[in-house]
């Protein structure tokens, strides 16, 4: 079985990646990495307060209501993990095509939704207290 | 990226460790909210979504061996908070 150094460029996967362009510099490559797992350990904490949420919502009075944005929660953080690997490719392609770097869109769009939903629990919350 | 030198190359497996421990982590903590709280589907379906984790960031480190492009790599981490996240949301439904 032919190991990684028998392998030629043309070999790398995703072809959409690797087989246009020229190699950038390594540092880029690795920063753009970084940026992409920086994205998967954010999906993961969103995930994880869908979880700490929906574990919440027993103590409540409000179960079904913070289940929902619990599943909200989680819906959001596996788009934002699939954002990440599409991110990583769209850069990777910029990088070895020579272009400028695409505006980070899932910032902004992650921001807003964190705030919706925090902001409409909060205020749920708020009203249904007694 | 096995030929690149220095730091960046120590920072990138440095990240991708963070991000194994916390995919290991959050998945771990997710079985045990599972147990506590939802009927046996939803902990087999947490159980198997937890082994899935467990492959992935397994695959992970085996490809940050060998590999000369991040892309599987990526794609087995990028897999870990959806599976969570299916289960989060199986148990955002049986509540």
């Amino acid at each position: 079985m032919p190991g990684p150094e028998d392998r030629g460029p043309e070999d790398r996967r995703p072809r959409s990646v690797y087989g246009v362009g020229g190699e950038p510099d390594p540092r880029f490559s690795m920063a753009n990495e970084r940026t992409a797992l920086a994205w998967v350990r954010t999906a993961l904490a969103v995930v994880a307060a869908g979880v700490g949420l929906t574990t919440a919502a027993r103590l409540t009075a409000m179960p079904r209501l913070l289940d929902g944005f619990a599943a909200v929660l989680c819906v959001l953080g596996a788009g934002l993990a699939g954002a990440a690997v599409l991110g990583w490719r769209r850069r990777e392609r910029a990088l070895r095509l020579g272009r400028p770097l695409p505006a980070p869109m899932g910032l902004s769009w992650l921001a807003v939704l964190l705030v919706v939903v925090s902001g409409a629990l909060a205020v749920t919350v708020a009203a249904r207290r007694p | 990226m096995p030929g690149a030198p220095g730091l960046p190359r120590e920072r990138t497996a440095l990240a991708w460790q963070r991000t194994g421990v916390a995919g290991t982590v959050i998945a771990g903590t997710t079985l045990v909210a599972a147990a506590h709280l939802a009927g046996p589907a939803v902990v087999v379906a947490a159980a198997v979504a937890s082994a899935g984790c467990a492959v992935a960031v397994g695959v992970a480190a085996r490809q940050a061996r060998r590999a000369d492009s991040p892309w599987e790599r990526l794609l087995a981490v990028a897999a870990v908070p959806v599976l969570l996240a299916v289960v989060g949301v199986l148990l955002a439904a049986v509540g």
